[in-house]
């Protein structure tokens, strides 16, 4: 039994020890957030509480077109990429062909290359004078494949080639692991009292990876709302990505506008964490019952 | 026993960091070069300070802060700005190496043009050789070299290019796709294109070295140009396409994918030497109107340290010595007369670029304006 004495002295330790982290992650983290957020608010000029640049960014044509160009491309990698790792993935868990396992094997490579590095290797591929360009020069003149331009960068379709290149292995690892947990023994009595293939999906594998799935949309999600390297170096001028006009914006001095954009990618972020938290409490209020 | 120790351990900790944060003291101070600007130029102030760090009869230990274009490089003159604001002393701002017009915005930045302290030429013994004079601020820079930006073009593409600006139009028009400039907020060579461009067109020149906002009215003229000859510009993936950074637009040049492009003729220089632009690349200027250059220039805030130790890294810069590193290192066109340099390749390339003929435009602020307009007016063109 610990006096009463002893156990203060632990408490005050523990509070002594945490505090330089905690000192360091308020004056690194916290403050520098609540300083974009005021500067936000001020007028470039004069400093005063205002709203324009927050209505700035919505009413501007090359702002606001940022806006639902980020919405646009990060749904649509969510969905893209969910729905191939997903494909991905039950074919990785449930077919046990040599294929399969080699693929096991080689679908997290691409984790292990530095973004830039990927990047600047697809470019070198898939640009106009690349070498996909490049190889159609070796067929005949005549051919309907000769100098073919592949018309793949600087628009959407480059940025989603990118955006999959980059999410597909980790959403993959995840829903694989998701997939792992569930037994061989649920899919065989399923099989036993008559399921066919499509609903042994429905009925058990989806309602019990269904959580997983969530989670990585989430990660996907969050990681191309604030993209940077990817927009800048193969995406269109304009519309552009939220990552892009935010480093542009900061390039021109506008600090308040810069600021704002912050906020608003910040908004983004949360809102899929939030929703990701509520199902997750969700999920667990069934699991109880 | 445990608890002991590990308090002693943390007692440890502070101690050494509180330790390492003491300056070690040497017998000269220690002097603090800030610069900006391409891969080239960092190399070209490493083999400088080397050289410089390494005599015997130096007044002063040199660091070199480099911060790359586009990695936040317009940090740097904030970051003065707010230091100077503050009244802090001995901020750690020594010397500033940048372009003369940009350091004009520095000022603007800070409030004030005492900023930057007036310089004492008696204690530069070699600056009467100096024949390039910056553009504004003349009592405050020294410059180092000088750069300019030119059209870049590939002979073997394109043997007759065109030679005014009114013949680049046609030529874009004949020639749809093969002539681009970087988007000016990522790089300088764009960034003098579209000034020129707009400068061109406002018949009083006084406009080029004013920060006065009133010329802004001026701009239309020039919008309008660069948005007539925008549908001609290279495109890939169906629309007009503009790339980003200066380098962007030479791997465009060296790709064959365009045959025309601004560029700075250091970096064109430093990349036909590495041989990501081809040996047939070659460099001039329109008849009826350069594309803008500036000289390069140190100044010394007034908010740094070790003034006379200042003077003397700066004096061994504009030395004979100093000008011969910074021509074989990264292609500068010397303030000094090329003469008194050894003939190297370097020299004999840059031999026909006489800084003082330089067309400049320092509009300081304005700058930014520019570009904030030529995102919102020329970029949604691009669809």
């Amino acid at each position: 039994m610990k006096s009463s004495k002893s156990k203060t002295k632990e408490r005050l330790f523990i509070i002594f020890s945490l505090l330089p982290a905690l000192l360091i992650s308020l004056g690194i983290i916290i403050y520098p957030i609540i300083n974009t957020v005021i500067q936000s608010f001020q007028d470039p000029d004069t400093g005063a509480w205002t709203l324009a640049n927050y209505t700035y960014l919505f009413t501007n044509k090359v702002s606001s077109s940022a806006i639902w160009y980020t919405l646009y491309i990060s749904i649509l990698t969510v969905v893209l990429s969910i729905g191939i790792s997903y494909l991905l993935a039950l074919f990785l868990r449930f077919n046990k062909s040599k294929v399969a396992r080699f693929i096991g094997n080689l679908y997290l490579i691409p984790r292990f290359i530095p973004g830039l590095v990927a990047t600047y290797a697809v470019m070198a591929i898939i640009r106009d004078s690349g070498l996909l360009y490049r190889l159609s020069l070796l067929l005949p003149q005549t051919s309907a494949l000769y100098g073919f331009k592949p018309g793949l960068l600087y628009n959407t379709k480059g940025i989603l080639l990118m955006n999959l290149w980059f999410n597909i292995p980790f959403a993959t690892m995840i829903i694989v692991a998701a997939l792992s947990g569930i037994s061989e023994s649920l899919v065989e009595s399923a099989r036993d009292v008559g399921a066919n293939k499509f609903q042994v999906f429905f009925r058990v594998i989806l309602p019990l990876s269904y959580k997983d799935i969530l989670i990585a949309a989430t990660f996907v999600f969050m990681s191309n709302i604030s993209a940077f390297t990817t927009p800048y170096l193969i995406g269109p001028n304009f519309p552009t990505m939220l990552g892009v006009f935010l480093r542009n914006e900061f390039a021109n001095r506008n600090y308040e506008s810069a600021a704002a954009t912050s906020v608003i990618i910040f908004l983004f972020s949360s809102v899929s964490a939030v929703i990701y938290l509520v199902s997750n409490m969700k999920e667990k209020a069934w699991e109880n019952n | 026993m445990k608890k002991l120790l590990s308090l002693a351990m943390a007692l440890l900790m502070i101690v050494t960091l509180t330790a390492c944060g003491g300056t070690a003291t040497t017998s000269r101070p220690k002097v603090t070069l800030w610069a900006t600007g391409s891969q080239n130029v960092e190399d070209a102030f490493t083999a400088a300070l080397n050289v410089y760090n390494a005599k015997e009869d130096r007044k002063a230990d040199v660091e070199l802060q480099f911060i790359l274009s586009g990695t936040g490089d317009q940090s740097l003159s904030a970051r003065l700005a707010a230091a100077y604001k503050s009244g802090t002393k001995n901020s750690g701002f020594d010397i500033i190496a940048e372009n003369g017009n940009s350091l004009l915005s520095y000022s603007d930045e800070a409030g004030s043009e005492d900023v930057f302290m007036k310089i004492d030429t008696t204690k530069l013994s070699n600056f009467a050789n100096v024949l390039m004079k910056p553009s504004v601020l003349t009592d405050k820079l020294v410059p180092y070299r000088g750069t300019t930006v030119v059209f870049a073009y590939d002979s073997a593409k394109l043997p007759n290019p065109p030679q005014t600006w009114d013949e680049l139009v046609s030529w874009c028009k004949a020639n749809p796709g093969k002539f681009t400039y970087n988007t000016p907020d990522s790089g300088g060579a764009g960034n003098a294109f579209v000034n020129t461009a707009i400068y061109r067109l406002i018949s009083d020149s006084s406009a080029r070295t004013s920060n006065d906002v009133k010329w802004e009215q001026s701009w239309d003229a020039g919008f309008k140009w660069l948005a007539a000859l925008h549908p001609y510009l290279y495109q890939s993936g169906g629309h007009v396409q503009y790339p980003v950074k200066n380098q962007g637009a030479l791997d465009l040049l060296g790709s064959g994918e365009i045959w025309l492009t601004p560029a700075w003729v250091d970096g064109t220089l430093s990349n036909i030497k590495n041989g990501t632009l081809p040996a047939t690349v070659k460099m001039y200027q329109l008849t009826d109107g350069a594309l803008s250059g500036t000289d390069v220039d140190f100044a010394m805030p007034s908010i740094g340290s070790n003034p006379d130790a200042c003077y003397d890294v700066i004096n061994f810069m504009i030395s004979v010595e100093g000008q011969q590193l910074f021509v074989d290192q990264m292609y500068a066109v010397p303030v000094i007369d090329a003469s008194k340099l050894q003939q190297t390749d370097a020299v004999k390339a840059v031999s026909s670029l006489k800084a003082s003929d330089f067309a400049s435009i320092s509009i300081g602020a304005l700058n930014n304006d520019i570009r904030t307009r030529w995102t919102q007016d020329i970029l949604p063109l691009a669809q």
